[in-house]
């Protein structure tokens, strides 16, 4: 790719030329994350397992198969589409960390007032 | 400003405004760059989270002590913020690139180091002091 024009004419994603694998690359940081966000939820599932919370293991799971869905949906380069729009998926994903991050937290919480 | 790029401005719709309602858009590599430090570094804070609540897992299997609890609390507060810091730190180095300005410094990776050189203290001497008093 030669030196991007000056000014911000609309672009497509990188295209085969890219020698950076710049769209292939940041498909598989999605793919980590989603299989990331997998390995979360499968923890979860199998605590709230544990502590006979079956609503608990339930929302997990069903976050997780989310996830799974989209990183196996998630073809190099393809999605997320073209027309970058990170902020819809950066901001669910990370409202997912907090979420599963307060969880977390109470579960300490409760088991060392135990 | 070229040609396109007001026509852009008017008819762009993305979201967040504050990031792509200012400047004009940066070469999409390095844009595509920011995306993916914002997933290492939602990554990193999903690896504490999921760190803290197996921790808290392990420890009721085994009733271990209430530190580990604390330990675990604390990680998942970490990787909370982390995500946080995932999304903050996206939209200000977007808002720099697009602007031309210097890209902030990282300022999440000090913290981050100092927190995992606590951790690893607190641990060994938990450890020490565990296997002291057997």
């Amino acid at each position: 790719m030669s030196a991007p024009p000056p000014g911000g004419a609309p672009r497509g994603p990188a295209g085969p030329s890219d020698p950076g694998l710049q769209a292939e690359r940041t498909a598989l940081a999605w793919q980590r994350t989603a299989l990331g966000v997998v390995l979360g939820c499968a923890v979860l599932a199998l605590a709230g397992l544990r502590e006979s919370d079956p609503g608990l293991a339930v929302a997990a799971v069903l976050v997780g198969a989310v996830a799974a869905t989209g990183a196996m949906l998630a073809r190099h380069g393809r999605w997320p589409r073209a027309s970058r729009r990170p902020w819809g998926l950066l901001l669910p994903g990370a409202g997912a960390v907090v979420v599963l991050a307060a969880l977390g937290v109470v579960a300490a919480v409760l088991r060392a007032v135990r | 400003m070229t040609e396109p790029d007001a026509r852009d401005a008017a008819s762009d719709e993305r979201r967040p405004r504050s990031v792509y309602g200012v400047g004009s858009d940066p070469d999409v590599r390095f844009s595509l760059a920011n995306e993916r430090t914002a997933l290492a570094w939602l990554r990193t804070g999903l690896g504490l989270v999921a760190g803290g609540i197996a921790l808290t897992s392990f420890a009721s299997f085994a009733d271990l002590s209430v530190l580990l609890d604390v330990v675990a609390a604390v990680a998942c507060v970490g990787g909370g913020c982390l995500a946080v810091y995932a999304l903050v730190a996206w939209r200000r180095n977007e808002r720099a690139m697009r602007l031309g300005h210097p890209l902030p410094p990282p300022s999440a990776l000090p913290v981050i180091v100092v927190g995992v050189v606590t951790f690893a203290a607190v641990v060994g001497a938990y450890a020490i002091w565990s296997g002291s008093t057997r």
